[in-house]
This record gives C-alpha cells, sequence and structure tokens, in this order.
C-alpha cells in the first residue's frame, strides 16, 4: 500500500537522513495537519527574523530597503550612547524592574488570595468574591487607561476629589512621574490576581484531604496547616510560574504601559519600557534602524537571560527546568 | 461527618481573610460602578464635582451621543465580532491540528517540529520587521490584519497537546485497526474529547481578540 509520491527513491532510502521522506510520506496525513500551524509560523514569526538586518541600515523611504546604505552598527551606537543617561539604560532598567515585580509580587499575592479563599468559611461570599475578583482580566487596557483617568485627573479625578474633601491639596498624578511605578504595579496587579487565583486554587484542589485530616487529629489549627501543608505543597506550582514568567523579562505588558501613560513625556524617565520606546519610534519617529536595533537588543538579551536562568534551575533542581 | 468546631484561630484567621477578600472585592467592583454612573451622570456635574461613584444629575445624554450615528458604532461592532469570530475559529482548528499532531507519540519529528514553535517564543525579530511584513503583504487597512497575526500562539498548541496527551492511546489504536484514516480518528474522536481544553482556549483567544486595540492602532488608519 505504500506507493511513493514519484521521487523514485527505495522505501528505505531518503535524502541524507535515510527514510525522511518514507517517514512524511507514510504520516503525510498528520504532516499535513500540522503544516498550516507551521506555515502561520514561518510567514509570521521566522521571516521577520529576517528582518533583522534593518538594524544595521539607515532606512531610506524613499528608495525601500535596497537603497537604504548600510550604517553597520551606528544605530546601536545611538541607542547604547550616554552612558547612564542613554535609554537602554534607563528601558531596560524599567523593563526588567517591573517584571520581577510583577512576578514576584503577583505570584506571592495570587498563592496569598487561593490560600485565604480556599480556607474561609462562608460558601455564598467564597463565590461571589472568586467572581468578582476575576473580573478586572476579562477588561480591556483601554478601558483600565479610562478608569485611571477617572481617579486620577486633576481636575475632575475621584482621588483629587477626595483628597480635596479632607483639605488636602490636589496631586497633579500625571507630571509627577515618581509615583507612577506604584500605580503600574497596583493596575497590573487589580488585573492579573483573579486569573492568577484561580491556578492556584486549581493547585490547592490537588492536594490530597487526609493530609489535613490527620495533621487535624494531631491538634493543628488554621495557621499551623496553611504553613507546614499547604504553602510547602505549593511551592513547585510558584516556582514553575514565576520561572517561566522569568523568561518573558525583557518583554513588557505593553498595552498596560501604552493605555495609562500615552505619549505623556514627562512620565517615561519611570515609565518607558522597551516594547513602548520601539512602538513610538516606529510609529511617531519612523526611525526604524533604531526601533529594530532596540528590538533586536531586547530579543538577544531576553534569549540569553533564558538560557542563562534554565541553565542555572538545571544545576539546582533538574526537575523544574524548562528544557 | 464531623461538624466543624469553630475554634479560636480559625476567627482569627476569618478575620484576616475576609478582609483581605473583602477588600480586594471591592477594589474589584468599584471601578466598574465608577464608570458607570460616570456614563449616565451630567458633563456639568462631572466638570463641577468630579467623577463619583453615584450618579449625579442623571441624564442618558452621552448615550444618546454614542449612538446618534448608529451605521459607525454599529459597523464597529460588527467589525469587532467578526474579528472575534473568524479569529478564535480558524485559530482552534489550526492550533488543535498541530497540538493533536504534536502529542502522537509515532511521529518521528513531533520534538522537532515542538522546538520549532517553542523557539517563536524565545527569540523573535523584534516590532518593526514584523510590521514592514504584515504591511508588505498587503494587509495594512485590511480587516484581515487583525485576524492573522494573532492566530496562533505556541503556548495554546501546547496546552492543547498536553491535555489530548491524557487520552489513551488505546482509543486511537483500535480505531486505526478498524482502518480509520489519521483525520477522521481527529475528527470523531479527539476532537469530541476535547472539549474542555477546546473551551478553554477558544475562550482565551476570543478574549484576546476582542480586548485587542495593538493591532488596529498598528494596522488600520484609514477609517473606511
Amino acid at each position: 500500500m505504500k506507493k511513493k509520491k514519484g521521487k523514485g527513491r527505495a522505501v528505505g532510502g531518503g535524502k541524507g537522513k535515510g527514510g525522511f521522506f518514507s517517514e512524511i510520506w507514510k504520516k503525510r496525513t498528520l504532516y499535513a495537519m500540522v503544516l498550516p500551524a507551521i506555515i502561520y509560523f514561518v510567514l509570521f514569526s521566522y521571516i521577520p527574523m529576517c528582518g533583522i538586518y534593518y538594524a544595521f541600515i539607515n532606512y531610506n523611504y524613499v528608495g525601500g530597503l535596497f537603497h537604504s546604505p548600510f550604517v553597520g552598527l551606528a544605530n546601536f551606537k545611538y541607542f547604547f550612547h550616554g552612558g547612564m543617561d542613554s535609554p537602554v539604560w534607563t528601558l531596560t532598567k524599567n523593563t526588567v524592574l517591573y517584571n520581577i515585580v510583577f512576578i514576584f509580587l503577583g505570584n506571592a499575592l495570587q498563592c496569598l488570595v487561593a490560600v485565604l479563599l480556599t480556607e474561609m468559611t462562608g460558601k455564598f461570599f467564597k463565590r461571589f468574591s472568586q467572581s468578582s475578583i476575576l473580573l478586572p482580566y476579562f477588561v480591556s487596557f483601554v478601558v483600565v487607561g479610562t478608569i485611571a483617568y477617572n481617579l486620577f485627573n486633576y481636575e475632575f479625578g475621584v482621588v483629587n476629589a477626595i483628597l480635596g474633601k479632607l483639605g488636602l491639596e490636589a496631586v497633579n498624578f500625571y507630571s509627577t512621574p515618581e509615583i507612577w511605578p506604584f500605580i503600574i504595579v497596583l493596575f497590573h496587579l487589580w488585573k492579573g490576581i483573579g486569573y492568577g487565583t484561580i491556578v492556584y486554587l486549581a493547585a490547592i484542589m490537588g492536594i490530597d484531604r487526609e493530609i489535613y485530616e490527620a495533621a487535624k487529629i494531631d491538634g493543628s489549627n488554621v495557621f499551623k496547616e496553611i504553613r507546614y501543608i499547604t504553602l510547602p505543597l505549593l511551592k513547585p506550582t510558584f516556582i514553575m510560574l514565576v520561572l517561566f514568567n522569568l523568561g518573558g523579562i525583557m518583554r513588557g505588558q505593553f498595552e498596560l504601559f501604552y493605555q495609562l501613560v500615552g505619549r505623556n513625556g514627562q512620565l517615561f524617565p519611570t515609565t518607558d519600557i522597551i516594547d513602548t520606546y520601539i512602538y513610538r519610534s516606529l510609529t511617531i519617529n519612523f526611525n526604524v534602524g533604531v526601533s529594530t536595533a532596540a528590538g533586536l537588543y531586547q530579543s538577544v538579551f531576553g534569549l540569553v537571560i533564558v538560557l542563562f536562568t534554565n541553565h542555572m534551575v538545571k544545576r539546582i533542581d533538574p526537575d523544574n527546568a524548562l528544557f | 461527618m464531623h461538624k466543624k468546631k469553630m475554634e479560636p484561630e480559625r476567627l482569627v484567621f476569618n478575620l484576616i481573610a475576609y478582609g483581605v477578600v473583602v477588600v480586594l472585592t471591592l477594589a474589584s467592583i468599584l471601578p466598574f460602578l465608577m464608570i458607570i454612573s460616570g456614563s449616565l451622570s451630567s458633563t456639568q456635574s462631572i466638570m463641577k464635582n468630579g467623577y463619583s461613584l453615584w450618579v449625579q444629575d442623571f441624564t442618558l445624554d452621552a448615550y444618546r451621543m454614542v449612538f446618534r450615528f448608529p451605521q459607525e458604532v454599529g459597523r464597529s461592532y460588527l467589525v469587532s465580532i467578526f474579528v472575534t469570530a473568524v479569529g478564535t475559529v480558524l485559530g482552534l482548528f489550526i492550533m488543535t491540528m498541530a497540538g493533536y499532531v504534536l502529542q502522537r507519540r509515532d511521529l518521528r519529528y513531533s520534538g522537532q517540529i515542538a522546538f520549532f514553535f517553542y523557539f517563536t517564543t524565545l527569540f523573535s525579530g523584534g516590532l518593526v520587521p514584523w510590521y514592514m511584513l504584515i504591511s508588505k503583504m498587503g494587509l495594512k487597512e485590511s480587516v484581515w490584519s487583525l485576524v492573522f497575526p494573532m492566530m496562533c500562539s505556541p503556548f495554546n498548541i501546547l496546552l492543547i497537546r498536553n491535555f489530548m496527551k491524557q487520552i489513551p492511546e488505546s482509543l486511537t489504536e483500535s480505531a486505526r485497526i478498524d482502518g480509520a484514516g489519521d483525520f477522521y480518528i481527529f475528527r470523531k474522536i479527539i476532537v469530541p474529547l476535547s472539549k474542555p481544553i477546546l473551551a478553554t482556549v477558544g475562550l482565551f483567544l476570543a478574549l484576546a481578540y476582542w480586548n485587542n486595540w495593538y493591532l488596529a492602532s498598528l494596522f488600520i488608519n484609514d477609517v473606511n
């Protein structure tokens, strides 16, 4: 039943690695089924990788790609110049710091809330609060930006109105860069807690109830149960989630930052991350070379971090490594 | 069936737990209330007193304005609905097939293909080349630029694959012995059994499409 498609080779033979074509032909339906996905990624992920070339040229809009002069590392020089003041330093610092806070604080809070929710008494309220906390996750960042505007607006914002009633001076949030790290972290947590809590809840469900029964017989109370049973058993999940998220440390949550901060230049020193910088370089400044250079920096650095983190984890606890 | 005695520690715990959870719940609901009441308040009252939780000076003017040109609002909704529906269906279709193929143990190159997908999460060409490619493909200003770039994600493919791994291989084996082809097995056996993961992935894909603003801001500049 094995009809060769006209390659004219023996069943055992193939191009180089023996049997490559026969394997494909034998399972052709399966390979055909995965083909659309492969084509998709070749188109949208692998071909753009070739576009890294843009980082090394000075893009000429009139002539297009083939008339743009090769400028070597000039774009990178622009990006890296200025030492501590350079875009690179501020952006990397912001991106990495925000991500570290998001990852650790986020996971810790989600874990905590999950534990609280499981051990809480009061079924109806539990369900109600779980659903409400999940609600912000479904909201788009555009709405989040609007909520922020409602809250922090200098003239009409809710926060300033309350401050006014208390007799305090109104704060111009949109001109004060120092506050925004807290605001951004707050909104990120607000949005993500519902979803993350569910993941931890699922992990807690997987813990055998008998352990708790045994502990109760030995006379434990709620706090002891949490400290000695629940939390240690959640450690693998916590580590796995943290590691998984660390891999994306160079990538930011573009929408979160862009919708909250927009083009407000005053806030950039504390809120600009690599993604928003690239976006602006492209859409506002049309600086193709620099934004590609920044993007390349982001990708390479990110890859290095993932490989490094995975290597370190393999040394410490091989089971938890990603690959 | 033991009765739950309320130990004093549990009371303390409940106090703490309720404290935290109530704060979180309020924080989650209040902003929405604020927006709803803001939309129902008159502009003058907002300018005078700022946004607040309660409706001031109830009026439907804001809603009237939004719906004054129903064609525009209607069309935007239609676009959103179209993009979400088409994108989710297409994406699910492609990704489920990929997930199924990847979980087959008898496929020699499944590991390599899986890495091929996974690698795109580690390294990418960046925003600019991706943008250039999509523009050159002629998708700019077209509704498809809102559909294609988001259709497949390696994470979802891996999710689907891991779920399908739980389906006993004996089912596929016996179907094969009965002479079923691979796609037939996929269609009639695996897919119905995978409904939970398909629903989950489908839901998140649809949500991502519905909330997506990024793609539109990049590729759509012409109002038509």
